[in-house]
């Protein structure tokens, strides 16, 4: 082990009792609460300063975003499961899930570029007004995320297969890691989807 | 209980633990759009809509993300990020009413721009 390896990876720190990658990814996932919550603010400041403004429901596609609903809580089931399976030590079955929790982003992209060009074919852009404005910014900022996650996964399914069989237990973590930004991403969506298409 | 060591048996459970937050998800998901189409009055909706919101948010919080079995200094920076949230959106949110009597919001835009015009033309 080389004197500029990064410690407590595999194993927990004993005064925080936790790995330094999982103090980092929560670190970050904090600042993460922040930058959506301004958002959210600005979206409440907003609404309460506009005249009139429309309900989610009567500018966009609601069913759409309700199955995007679905294949997000359904890819954070899968991602969980992925990590469950290293911990039973099956690599194969925990890069199954991994690729089908990276299919269902690929879904939620997929449906949300079809939502988009919708509202563009009927000329609604984010100029057009305040709530479109604030429904682009919050769904394409989260839509980034859901591709970052992507990438990460990707990353993991093409050459996470060499650092399982040299330090599982340090891809186990990395992967628990990547699980807790991916369930934070399907919890902003949580909110997104009541505010922006229901109410 | 520590997410770092455990048992085969241990993680069989917390699949199957998985499985129930997934279904009772899904089933929220379809409460929060059937009472978004029943008319409660506009406060009562937002409300029970966050409310479902929130319920989901813990459970993916809990289980999915493991904080029921977390260390407590991690319990800790929650509470903390939770506190600057909470902060942040008190302040920008509650300063919408925090403005002089008689300014912005007792009066319409309208009524703001013809104001504007009357100070602009006796200028």
């Amino acid at each position: 082990m080389s004197t500029a390896e990064i410690q407590y990876i595999e194993t927990p720190r004993p005064d925080t009792g936790l790995t330094n990658g999982k103090i980092g990814i929560w670190l970050f996932l904090a600042s993460e609460v922040m930058l959506f919550g301004a958002l959210f603010s600005a979206y409440v400041l907003l609404r309460v300063g506009a005249e009139t403004w429309p309900m989610g429901r009567d500018v966009l596609n609601i069913w759409l975003a309700l199955v995007n609903t679905v294949v997000l809580i359904t890819s954070s089931v899968t991602m969980v499961l992925a990590w469950a399976a290293l911990m039973k030590n099956n690599y194969s079955e925990h890069k199954k899930f991994l690729a089908l929790t990276f299919l269902c982003g690929l879904i939620f992209l997929g449906i949300k570029a079809v939502e988009y060009g919708q509202k563009f074919s009927h000329d609604l852009f984010p100029s057009t007004n305040n709530f479109l404005a604030i429904y682009f910014v919050l769904t394409g900022l989260h839509g980034l995320h859901v591709l970052g996650g992507m990438i990460v996964m990707l990353y993991f399914l093409l050459f996470g297969r060499k650092n399982w069989v040299e330090r599982p237990k340090m891809y186990t973590n990395r992967i628990e890691n990547t699980g807790l930004y991916w369930h934070f991403v399907d919890l902003v969506w949580i909110f997104l989807f009541p505010v922006l298409y229901l109410l | 209980m520590d997410q770092e060591t455990l048992s085969v048996e241990e993680v069989n459970r917390h699949v199957k633990l998985y499985l129930g937050v997934f279904a009772a998800l899904l089933v929220l998901t379809a409460i929060t759009v059937t009472v978004a189409f029943v008319d409660l009055g506009h406060g009562t909706n937002i409300g029970v809509a966050l409310l479902i919101a929130t319920a989901k948010a813990s459970l993916v919080g809990l289980f999915f993300m493991h904080l029921k079995w977390e260390r407590k200094s991690l319990h800790g920076l929650l509470l903390l990020t939770f506190f600057f949230f909470a902060g942040m959106i008190g302040l920008t949110v509650g300063g919408y009413w925090d403005t002089p009597n008689g300014t912005v919001h007792d009066r319409t835009p309208v009524e703001i721009q013809a104001i504007h015009h009357q100070s602009e033309r006796s200028e």
